[in-house]
């Protein structure tokens, strides 16, 4: 593990789960977190920040999540930045079901525990 | 007689030999005579009316002679003999006297008491011979009168020589205008050459007697009417002469009835020759003796002659006929008719089977005995085949009735099923719109908990224990709303063809840790290559998570489940509350089972019907969610399977899984193998 903490950037809607997502994570003190609750401000913030990773959420107004990870990997700058999903629109079993994955993408169901996001994140953490 | 004198009137102008009589009389001692004496003839004429027994008259009476008495005693009719004496010897006399009626003729000179006493015999006697006779013609004579026949005599050239009223007023004549005509008078011209003949041959001897007439020949009256008439005829002879003697009988009477008779029976031959019925009648001994025409063409005969003296027997087989004969005696031994009978029988001519209505009436004799039996027999046929047609299509409509009932009464259950599976779905439907709903703020209450959890200080061990009951809460909340969440997944499986065995022994792999913590030991008995099943892996082995977790929790201190696998060949349609009926198991179909039997608590009985339901559990509150069995049942019913519990009779509870197997491989039937006591 790299001395430095890895960059993650958070969107969703919600303030407070962002907010909330921010301190559980820096209180491991692994992470830099950023929170972002406007969906169309993501590319902004990612090329302003450069995370290392990027948590999406799926259901947000104005963009969805997945629109938003359609631009991240449209953007030479930012293809490269891992994104993954946290949502409650998917089911526990429905992404075990599919390993984890749906649509190429890494997706975690909420309610998700600190340890199983962090477990998550850094399985997608790309080291 | 012999004590009674007889009374003499002398008639005599001559004292004297009155006297001389009386005396001849005494002296010869016979004093039987009483002798008066009449000396004139007035005298004489006023005596002949008394009481005399005989009368000695004398020829010679003053200026009158024996003539005149006799002639005035014929008009008087005097009813005793007279024997005239006479001193005159002149035969020409006698002659005269016996023609005027003298009884006899004595000449005086001759007369001796023995030749007048035999004289006085004699005429007394052939007096009352006289009268014997006149009494037996009068008594003839009013017979013949009062008989109400025409009694006609006729000579031998046939002219009518006496006629009485019956005759009289049977052709209208009176006497003085048929007597002396030809007795053929008084028969129709038409028929009277056959009254000629006959009577011609009776003359000549040829017979004594005969008898005429059968409603054929005719009399015709004084007016011209003509009626029918019998005549008997007889004849005799008197002396040389014949006669013929017509005994007429007016048979007009007669004749009507035996028309009327006659027409009576065309009538009731024409009836019963007529009915469509079969009539016939049959001796005691079962023998036909009257068949109408519907009765000879239903036995296949042209004339009654076929049958008459025939017996059922002759006619029909064996069996038919006895059981004919049985009917026939049952209603001649209680003299009680039989009516209406329905009986199949055979067509005689042409061999069909038919049925009668039969009705059998004891025939009674004049001395009210059953002699027999009168038969109506009507032929039923068309209108049993109706009957048997309508019972028929009775037993169809009934049975249509019943089924269309039944299926009535399944189409409502299993509209309650809808309902109930309806209402379910629905609340499925509203729990996950919930449950998403809920996710995100679960979240943060997770991700705040386990915040607050890392951030206290070590020694606020209190604040610790707090924030770990609030993580168990959310933990499981989330848990109820996974639970509902599973119970609205849409109708999407993974199905492919797996061993149930392979499932079981995934989900027990996953189990192995929680299994040992809990002290289950698992008996396995399963089948040697069992069918294969379709089914989605993962969902399956969540079932069977839930229903192991059942176990666990029915048996807290403890205890073993066995579970069973085999394969077998569905009975009946398994009926499953809530199950689609297409999915349902059918007869005949091989399916898969799979039993996994706890020794823990069972289930209340009352509480059998609702363990499907969600939220439903008998779990102390926290230990389960309500909605393992409701979300397990769901999967299995999407297999098309069947799950069902049941209490054991030994204790605890046995869930029944059923599959159907895949259809290449349903003709394998796999029975258990035991490989007991495996722990998990």
């Amino acid at each position: 593990m790299s001395a430095e903490r890895s960059r993650i950037l958070i969107v969703d809607d919600e303030k407070v789960t962002t907010r909330l997502l921010r301190m559980t994570l820096e209180q491991t003190a692994k992470y830099e977190v950023r929170e972002v609750n406007d969906s169309t401000l993501v590319l902004q913030a990612a090329h302003a920040f450069r995370p290392d990773l990027i948590v999406l959420d799926v259901i947000m107004p104005d963009k969805d999540g997945g629109d938003v990870a359609a631009e991240l990997k449209d953007d030479p700058m930012l293809s490269k930045i891992p994104v993954v999903f946290l949502t409650a629109t998917v089911r526990k079993s429905e992404v075990d079901a599919r390993g984890g994955v749906m649509g190429g993408y890494p997706f975690l169901a909420k309610p998700a525990s600190t340890a199983a996001i962090v477990e998550f994140i850094e399985k997608h953490l790309g080291h | 007689m012999e004590h009674k004198k007889i009374k003499v009137l002398m008639v005599d102008d001559n004292r004297d030999y009155f006297i001389l009589i009386q005396r001849m009389f005494e002296a010869t001692d016979r004093r039987r005579f009483d002798f008066s004496w009449a000396p004139t003839y007035e005298v004489a004429v006023g005596e002949l009316s008394n009481p005399y027994d005989v009368a000695l008259l004398d020829f010679r009476l003053g200026g009158y002679t024996g003539m005149d008495v006799l002639r005035e005693a014929q008009k008087l009719a005097c009813a005793f003999p007279i024997i005239v004496m006479t001193g005159m010897a002149d035969p020409s006399l006698d002659q005269q006297v016996v023609a005027a009626g003298a009884a006899d003729f004595l000449p005086k000179d001759e007369i001796t008491a023995a030749l007048l006493e035999r004289s006085i015999y004699h005429a007394i006697e052939r007096v009352k011979a006289q009268e014997a006779l006149r009494e037996s013609e009068l008594k003839f004579r009013s017979i013949t009168e009062a008989a109400a026949e025409g009694i006609i005599a006729a000579d031998a050239d046939g002219k009518i020589v006496s006629w009485n009223t019956g005759a009289r007023v049977m052709f209208g004549y009176t006497a003085g205008e048929i007597l002396g005509k030809p007795i053929t008078e008084l028969i129709a011209s038409r028929t009277r050459e056959q009254v000629r003949a006959e009577m011609e041959q009776l003359l000549s001897g040829m017979s004594a007697s005969l008898v005429l007439g059968t409603g054929q020949l005719m009399g015709v009256s004084a007016g011209g009417s003509e009626f029918p008439v019998e005549i008997s005829i007889s004849t005799w002879l008197v002396g040389e002469s014949r006669f013929v003697g017509l005994v007429i009988r007016d048979i007009t009477q007669r004749v009507l009835a035996e028309n009327r008779l006659a027409e009576e029976r065309n009538l009731l031959k024409s009836i019963i020759d007529n009915l469509p019925d079969h009539v016939y009648v049959k001796d005691l001994q079962g023998r036909y003796i009257v068949n109408n025409a519907a009765h000879l063409a239903f036995i296949g005969a042209t004339d009654p002659s076929e049958i008459i003296g025939k017996t059922a027997f002759d006619l029909y087989p064996p069996d038919l006929a006895a059981r004919t004969q049985m009917d026939d005696l049952a209603v001649i031994r209680a003299n009680r008719p039989s009516l209406e009978r329905e009986e199949p029988t055979v067509d005689r001519p042409h061999g069909e089977h038919v049925w009668l209505s039969t009705s059998k009436i004891p025939l009674m004799n004049t001395d009210s005995r059953v002699a027999g039996l009168v038969c109506l027999s009507r032929d039923i046929t068309t209108r049993k085949q109706a009957e048997f047609a309508r019972e028929e299509s009775e037993q169809a409509l009934r049975k249509a009735v019943d089924d269309l009932r039944r299926s009535n009464s399944e189409l409502r259950e299993t509209q309650m099923m809808l309902i109930h599976a309806e209402k379910l779905e629905s609340l499925g439907r509203l729990s996950a719109g919930i449950a998403h709903e809920v996710k995100n703020p679960l979240n943060q209450l997770l991700l705040g908990t386990e915040f607050l959890q890392h951030a206290i200080p070590k020694e606020q061990e209190t604040w610790a224990e707090v924030l770990t009951d609030m993580r168990g809460a959310i933990i499981r909340m989330d848990r109820i709303l996974r639970g509902m969440l599973e119970y609205s997944v849409p109708n999407e499986l993974d199905l492919k063809a797996a061993d149930l065995n392979e499932t079981l022994e995934g989900a027990l792999m996953l189990l192995r840790l929680e299994l040992m913590k809990s002290h289950i030991t698992i008996e396995k008995s399963l089948g040697d290559g069992l069918p294969k099943v379709e089914l989605d892996h993962t969902k399956i082995e969540q079932v069977l998570i839930n229903l192991f977790g059942n176990a666990m929790h029915a048996m807290p201190e403890g205890g073993k489940v066995i579970v069973r696998t085999y394969s077998e060949i569905s009975v009946a349609g398994e009926r499953d509350e809530g199950a689609k009926r297409n999915e349902r198991l059918r007869a005949g179909d091989t399916i898969v089972v799979m039993e996994l039997s706890d020794s823990g608590h069972g289930i209340p009985e009352e509480k059998l019907a609702k363990i499907f339901d969600p939220f439903f559990t008998t779990k102390p509150t926290g230990k389960g969610t309500g909605l393992g069995l409701t979300v397990s049942k769901k999967i299995i019913e999407l297999h098309g399977g069947t799950l069902q519990l049941v209490n054991r009779p030994e204790g605890g509870v046995t869930a029944r899984i059923g599959f159907k197997a895949c259809p290449e491989d349903s003709a394998r039937v796999a029975t258990p193998v035991d490989t007991h006591g495996q722990a998990a």
